[in-house]
């Protein structure tokens, strides 16, 4: 019976694995073109244009303080900090929003 | 005799068997640092390790006043030597915490938090074999009372504040380049220039960085 726990045991390690690729994280500096609900889309320095998913527990400051989504605008200068890309949409872990002029 | 002969045998069966079911994991799978240990292999895992520690080190305190200045001194080191892997927030969400094997654990958690602080103190010095953690221990004294110290920070980070991780970022070591970068966005974010489009954009930077 022993044995039998010991066997179990030991395919339950080998058992079945969940792969998850979030990647690497990835820069962008540009400025926001809209900004909606979870999703904001930017153009960047080079005149790309990138969308991104922002989820709840995406982190967005301004100079020190930590604001909300509905504080950036069309217009701010963003640098962001997201994982992802590829198929899928660049999921954003951090905004820091500039100052506005 | 007969009965030593029978336990061998059953024992070189299992045996074939687990080596067989490995090899046909490995065959059809493949191997990736990327895949999440399953619960029973963690919950398995934290009860050996729990157990390789020994009872004196597990219940060892620290002799250090759980001051704002333990605190801060603790800060400084983590963000200097431990927050690559685990961030500064402790959470783990770091390019190399998503890519270890197990996973960088969020210290914020219970797991982590109801460790004893002898239990942390020995992780710290010893490692976790076969994990990323590596043993920080020196064997002395000083290199001890640092270890303190990112005890009592380990402690604080549930209520970590926005603006000690800002400190943190400071204290992260950079390279002349990263540096640079974080000047350029700085500059840019406060209304500077728009750096000029480069010819070609790298895989892993946007925007006109390096």
């Amino acid at each position: 019976m022993k044995t039998l726990g010991l066997v179990l045991i030991c395919v339950a390690l080998l058992g079945p694995m969940v792969f998850a690729h979030e990647g690497h994280d990835h820069k962008f500096m540009g400025t926001v073109s809209s900004i909606q609900n979870d999703q904001m889309e930017m153009k960047d320095t080079d005149g790309k244009v990138w969308t991104f998913s922002l989820p709840d527990k995406t982190k967005i400051i301004r100079g020190t303080a930590v604001v909300k989504p509905a504080d950036i605008k069309p217009g701010d200068r963003v640098v962001v900090v997201a994982v992802g890309g590829g198929k899928k949409p660049y999921v954003v872990k951090e905004v820091r929003v500039g100052v506005r002029r | 005799m007969g009965r030593v002969i029978r336990w061998l045998f059953f024992l070189v069966i299992i045996l074939g068997l687990v080596g067989a079911i490995g090899y046909l994991f490995v065959r059809g799978r493949g191997f990736s640092a990327r895949a999440e240990p399953g619960r029973i292999e963690t919950t398995v895992a934290r009860a050996i390790r729990r157990q390789a520690i020994p009872v004196q080190a597990r219940d060892r305190r620290s002799p250090l006043a759980p001051t704002a200045d333990t605190v801060r001194g603790g800060l400084d080191h983590f963000a200097d030597h431990c927050a690559i892997c685990h961030g500064n927030d402790g959470s783990g969400d770091t390019e190399i915490g998503r890519a270890m094997y197990p996973k960088v654990p969020d210290m914020r958690r219970p797991d982590t938090q109801s460790l004893t602080d002898g239990e942390l103190f020995y992780i710290i010095e010893n490692g976790v074999p076969l994990t990323g953690m590596p043993a920080w221990g020196t064997g002395t004294p000083d290199g001890e009372m640092e270890t303190w110290h990112l005890v009592h920070f380990i402690r604080h980070l549930p209520q970590v504040t926005e603006a000690e991780l800002d400190e943190m970022k400071k204290l992260n070591p950079k390279t002349e380049d990263e540096w640079r970068e974080e000047e350029k966005m700085q500059r840019f974010l406060e209304g500077g220039d728009v750096p000029a489009p480069k010819p070609s954009t790298p895989a892993h930077k946007h925007g006109g960085q390096k």
